[in-house]
């Protein structure tokens, strides 16, 4: 029994256990999302080994509006506030988004200017994937960066969908429509 | 929809801040960073040789196929096998550095070939004392020339009497050839000569110097023999450093870019990843480049050479210094050159592969294979290989060259246009980023 407890201590001191558990944590949480639908265990833990994490203040930029984008951004805890520039040094304020929820997910297809700001509300926690990762990926893990991409496109898609759909009801209720 | 507005007096008072931590962090960063560099400047040229060799091997811990493998099995494999490439690479080098006896037997041979070609080249036989055409006209500057390095050459009284013991059938099972024996003998008479004529000009000398006293020149002849042992054996726990670091670096699994990611400022966060993933692509692609490319013009002249009849591992041995020397622009195929041509001095019964060759003309062979492997270089090894990696003027190659030669010695001539193209790479990425994330 001594052994055991001495054998434990010695496990607890080189506290593997807490980052296997933390480890596990980020895995089970990474599974929820809609971007990374379909990926096992073992391929969410290798996505795991090239996501950056990242902390933010409240009121911190994560990216600011016609920037390049570089990376895709994954709300582990707390809030972020997506605005457009409305002015000289304001803002509007079109989305809040919680945790859980992903943005600047064009990054990952190439670096054009960001279409928004982002900023935390209260402290966040993010994780981050940047394009040129999930590049390498194609090269070193093909199946965890197929299904990224397949679901990239279609969370892309159906936001085009909507957007349409969002375009064609303002112009039947334009008062200036022609046909 | 509600108005946000930002920048409040918190926050500038915060940046203030901020900018002051950095601005001391960096200052005092900096200054331990030089005081380091300075300190440990012997560990400098192991530190960059293990984190070039890890840089470059890399992408075979990630290619295609293996990704199933485990990583530290696949670091291990890359490991075993650049060790076993080095090893069957300084063996087949070691092999051809001759020992002290064979060193003088050498010099006896270099000494003889190399007056014996020049007679030959300016006409300078027993019946025609006078020169051909060539002499005329280089004589007087060549003669100078020839005449330092034989003096350079000419054996010491004790290694001559060592010479004469080796040549004796009496004490050794298998002496020296009666051919250099007789090579030793010619030079022996050229250096008394040589003697001879030195004490008549001497006189000649005094008795000017009588009259003019400003021409007395003081012969300068100084050379420091340090403790050798002790100096192998410190570089040695230096280099230790090298080998470490390459396996610590394969291990990596991305550990240490996160760490160095991880001290960024969010505000910074995008625009570091991008620079540092555009200055690995580059450097890559530049560094991966140039060792295929040294690799390829080492191999064709080892093959070159070994054609025209140099022995195969005197083939491998010029080819890979040539090859290694390539990396230095200018003077790299130069170095090549002279190690190719000093082989066919000595050279002794060579009988080339190809048919049509003329064993005394190993000397023109010589420099046709490292004009082909030139050629090869570049028409075909630099743009297929290297393509427009990273382009630098040549005034900038030239005085980088240079400048690092004389800082550094031949390590910092190897390692000049590395450096340069690192530091052009990062600071022209990092300026033109700067400015895409308006920044800057």
């Amino acid at each position: 029994m001594k052994f055991r407890e001495a054998a434990k201590i010695f496990w607890d001191y080189l506290s593997i256990q807490s980052k296997v558990k933390s480890h596990l944590d980020v895995v089970q949480f990474l599974r929820k999302l809609p971007l990374f639908e379909g990926l096992s265990e073992r391929e969410l833990a290798r996505l795991n080994e090239v996501l950056y994490h990242r902390s933010y203040q409240t009121g911190e930029s994560l990216f600011e509006y016609d920037q390049p984008g570089a990376a895709l951004f994954i709300i582990q805890s707390g809030e972020i506030s997506i605005e457009i520039p409305s002015g000289e040094n304001r803002f509007t304020q079109v989305a809040v988004l919680p945790s859980g929820s992903f943005l600047g997910e064009l990054a990952l297809l190439d670096d054009s200017p960001r279409s928004a700001s982002a900023r935390a509300l209260k402290q966040t926690e993010c994780f981050s994937l940047f394009r040129a990762d999930l590049h390498k990926l194609v090269e070193t893990d093909p199946e965890i960066a197929t299904r990224i991409y397949k679901a990239l496109a279609t969370i892309v898609g159906e936001r085009l969908k909507a957007t349409n759909e969002l375009v064609n009801h303002q112009d039947e209720n334009s008062p200036q429509k022609i046909a | 929809m509600k108005i946000v507005r930002r920048k409040s007096h918190n926050e500038a008072e915060r940046k203030k801040r901020g900018l002051f931590v950095y601005s001391v962090s960096l200052v005092l960063g900096l200054s331990s960073l030089v005081y380091l560099v300075y300190a440990l400047s012997s560990l400098i040229l192991p530190i960059i040789t293990g984190v070039f060799l890890a840089y470059v091997f890399r992408p075979l811990m990630n290619a295609k196929g293996i990704s199933k493998i485990p990583k530290p099995l696949r670091a291990i494999g890359v490991l075993t096998s650049l060790v076993a490439f080095i090893a069957f690479l300084s063996t087949t080098v070691a092999k051809q550095i001759p020992g002290d006896e064979d060193t003088l037997v050498l010099q006896v041979r270099a000494q003889y070939k190399l007056n014996a070609k020049y007679e030959q080249i300016m006409g300078l036989g027993e019946d025609e004392k006078k020169g051909n055409f060539l002499y005329q006209l280089l004589g007087k500057e060549l003669n100078p020339m020839m005449k330092s390095i034989n003096s350079s050459l000419h054996l010491e009284p004790e290694e001559e009497k060592r010479i004469e013991y080796m040549s004796s059938k009496f004490n050794y099972v298998d002496p020296i050839p009666d051919k250099y024996y007789q090579y030793f003998l010619a030079n022996k008479s050229r250096k008394e000569a040589a003697k001879k004529a030195e004490i008549e000009k001497e006189a000649e000398k005094t008795s000017l110097a009588a009259t003019n006293p400003e021409l007395e020149t003081p012969l300068e002849k100084s050379e420091s023999e340090s403790s050798l042992l002790a100096t192998i054996a410190q570089t040695f726990s230096h280099w230790l450093v090298a080998p470490l670091l390459f396996i610590f670096l394969l291990f990596d699994q991305g550990q240490i870019l996160k760490w160095f990611i991880g001290l960024v400022p969010n505000r910074y966060f995008e625009l570091t990843l991008t620079v540092v993933n555009q200055v690995d692509l580059a450097i890559g692609k530049y560094l991966r480049g140039t060792l295929m490319q040294c690799s390829l013009v080492g191999l064709s002249l080892s093959i070159g050479l070994f054609l025209v009849g140099v022995n195969l591992n005197m083939a491998i041995l010029i080819g890979t210094l040539a090859g290694l020397a390539n990396a230095i622009p200018f003077l790299g195929p130069f170095l090549g050159l002279i190690a190719g041509l000093g082989y066919a001095l000595v050279a002794e019964d060579i009988s080339p592969i190809l048919p049509f060759l003329d064993p005394e003309h190993i000397f023109l062979a010589v420099l046709v294979v490292v004009g082909i492997a030139q050629l090869l270089d570049n028409a075909v090894f630099q743009p297929v290989v290297l393509g427009n990696a990273v382009n630098l003027h040549p005034i900038v190659v030239v005085v980088g060259v240079l400048g690092a030669s004389i800082i550094f010695g031949f390590a910092g001539m190897l390692l000049a246009i590395p450096a340069i193209v690192v530091a052009k790479v990062i600071i022209g990425t990092t300026l033109k980023e700067l400015k895409a994330y308006q920044i800057i």
